[in-house]
């Protein structure tokens, strides 16, 4: 346990290239994607840092002013969270440098505003997936959130409507977090998470309990588990493409790892053990997202909506994970995170690039498409196949993992919504597939100048990340040894 | 629970602020009257804390020159939720801040921020929405 800076260096770098942004960015037209880019670089290189560090060392800790917890603030990049901070830095790097031309394309005059809030997001989330007080988190929750809000109200027509329901929805996650943490507060009289886990037993069991409870449905809400997902579909459909590029990543599965966290650091597992019903909620939202977000994503005609609702049904298996609660079904759900996040940054960015390129948004669109664009199609296709879990890809992997788990706890509704969740993520699958590469086209009518130089860049980006994602699949077995298995909190069966 | 409630008025303030702030979120479809509602919701969150930090027969907690030294612990007013419910005011301003922003932006594009309006003639130009 080493006392260092790079906990809040992590948080401070966005944040400051934020403000830097929306000061200076105005002066130039490419200034603001220069500056952005070069903190979201120094970001990821500190988060990659911070994960080796983490991984031969310890944990590192700050302390906000030199004041030991628990009366200070503590961070803490833990293996759990080094994961973590690891994960949105770098794709928070290569999604914003890979939609770049989207967003000088999208919004010639705004780009400052842009980058700042996209920035002001990442710190957001790395507060998120660093802080060890549960105040502190619900500062960057709402950090990552109001971001989040701005990011989605500046798409096209009907965005601001999108926008808007996503902050009623989401504030109100976010009030009933705020309650929940109150209320392990007067149990406790403590806010610093290991401190709160000391003292929960000899509190009471009312407090705790109502505590749970609005944790749970706050965050569930940010997570978009169902039912509580209303707000997903609309705001990652109308935001703008880079946007739903950034956030539909990161910001969902940052929510599910806070959660995890609260339940498994925050309450422990002998609480969760005796209070079953409170994972038992989560096991059934999961599965239910598994099989309704599935099915959805298979109805769409427009390629983002289902991507969406593609994101509602895989945070379900995230959420099945956590409510398992075996070690082998949390390194699922560790496994599911990263394996989702990279997947739909991968397929997000080949989308950016059709859209950016050739204006395609629609599945009908996409016949004939394997001859210009023959690589976005390819990354595609093989987000598609992780999702769907195909081995060697991470989707095989977690979705392997919580299966067994299930099977292990003889819970055999789950055991059949996740199959039928993978029979419907195997229906859109398959049409995308099949639209890309079985169906018969006219010649497409030039709707834009193809192969422009912007779509080149994020198409090379979105490759990066479909390897990125293989590499994840073949180094599964060496990176859960090393990385996940410590990350795991103990005590668990 | 409830009887724990009744016990202590203050805290059924809290709850019928609370219920208060949903109810004009759910019932009103104009979006700026849902607003007035969250602030609400916000406001009965505050009031909560605020309320765990009295002490019965507390005093506030101050050192120094011209002030009695500070009894026992539990006679003192806790501070801390003070403090938290500062940053939980911030926070609560920002929102409100950017929710208007968003709204003064579907006013312009669609001429009206009722939610119900919206669905009729406006809400076929919206594009994608199911």
């Amino acid at each position: 346990m080493t006392s260092s800076n790079l906990p809040v260096l992590l948080f401070l770098v966005p944040f400051v290239g934020a403000l830097a942004c929306a000061a200076l960015g105005w002066q130039w037209r490419r200034l603001p994607a220069l500056i952005a880019l070069t903190f979201m670089a120094i970001t990821a290189g500190l988060a990659v840092t911070g994960l080796a560090i983490v991984a031969t060392r310890g944990p590192l800790r700050t302390y906000m002013g030199g004041w030991q917890p628990p009366l200070g603030i503590e961070w803490v990049l833990d293996p759990l969270g080094s994961i973590m901070a690891a994960l949105v830095g770098v794709l928070g790097l290569l999604t914003l440098a890979g939609c770049a031309p989207s967003i000088q394309q999208e919004m010639p005059r705004r780009q400052s505003l842009f980058y700042a809030c996209a920035l002001l997001l990442v710190s957001g989330l790395m507060g998120m997936a660093l802080t060890g007080d549960l105040f502190n988190l619900f500062v960057h929750l709402e950090l990552a959130s109001l971001s989040a809000y701005a990011l989605v109200a500046a798409g096209r027509r009907g965005a601001p409507r999108a926008a808007i329901s996503y902050l009623f929805i989401g504030s109100i996650g976010a009030s009933l977090y705020l309650l929940g943490i109150g209320f392990l507060y007067a149990a406790t009289g403590t806010l610093n998470m290991a401190d709160v886990a000391a003292r929960l037993s000899a509190s009471e069991a009312n407090l705790q309990l109502t505590g749970i409870v609005l944790v749970i449905s706050g965050l569930g809400v940010k997570m978009g588990l169902f039912p509580l997902h209303v707000w997903l579909p609309d705001a990652y459909t109308l935001g703008p493409a880079p946007s739903t590029t950034l956030m539909a990543p990161l910001a969902t599965k940052l929510s599910a790892y806070a959660l995890l966290r609260i339940l498994y650091w925050v309450y422990q597992v002998d609480y969760l053990q005796h209070h079953a019903a409170a994972l038992q909620v989560l096991c059934w939202g999961g599965a239910l997202a598994m099989v309704f977000g599935g099915v959805k994503a298979a109805v769409q005609q427009d390629l983002w909506r289902l991507l969406a609702y593609s994101t509602v049904s895989q945070v379900g298996l995230v959420a099945l994970g956590i409510g398992l609660a075996t070690s082998q079904s949390l390194t699922g759900a560790i496994l599911q995170i990263l394996n989702d996040a990279v997947t739909k940054a991968a397929m997000l960015t080949a989308a950016a690039a059709l859209l950016s390129g050739l204006g395609i948004r629609s599945l009908q669109q996409l016949p004939g498409l394997v001859r210009s664009h023959a690589l976005c199609g390819a990354v595609l296709v093989v987000g598609g196949m992780s999702l769907l879990g195909i081995p060697p890809l991470p989707g095989f992997y977690a979705k392997w993992y919580i299966l067994l788990a299930a099977i292990d706890a003889r819970q055999w509704a789950f055991v059949a919504a996740i199959l039928l969740g993978t029979l419907a993520t195997a229906l859109y699958v398959f049409r995308i597939v099949e639209m890309l590469y079985f169906t018969t086209h006219e010649p497409r009518p030039a709707t834009r100048a193809t192969g422009s130089p912007g779509a080149l860049t994020t198409t090379v980006h979105a490759v990066a990340l479909a390897l990125a994602l293989a590499a994840i699949g073949l180094l599964n077995g060496p990176m859960v040894t090393s990385l996940i298995i410590p990350a795991l909190p103990r005590g668990l069966p | 629970m409830i009887d724990h409630l009744l016990s202590h008025p203050p805290y059924l303030v809290v709850v019928v602020v609370i219920a208060l702030g949903i109810y004009a979120m759910i019932a009103n479809s104009d979006y700026f009257r849902a607003l007035v509602g969250l602030m609400l919701l916000q406001s009965g969150i505050i009031l909560f804390y605020i309320i765990l930090a009295v002490r019965i027969e507390g005093t506030i907690p101050i050192l120094g020159e011209g002030h009695a030294p500070l009894p026992v612990p539990h006679r003192i007013h806790n501070p801390l939720p003070h403090a938290l419910m500062l940053t939980a005011i911030v926070v609560g301003v920002a929102t409100v801040g950017v929710a208007m922003a968003i709204l003064r932006r579907l006013g312009a594009e669609e001429g009206s921020i009722d939610e119900a309006a919206a669905q009729g003639p406006g809400a076929k130009a919206g594009g994608g929405r199911r």
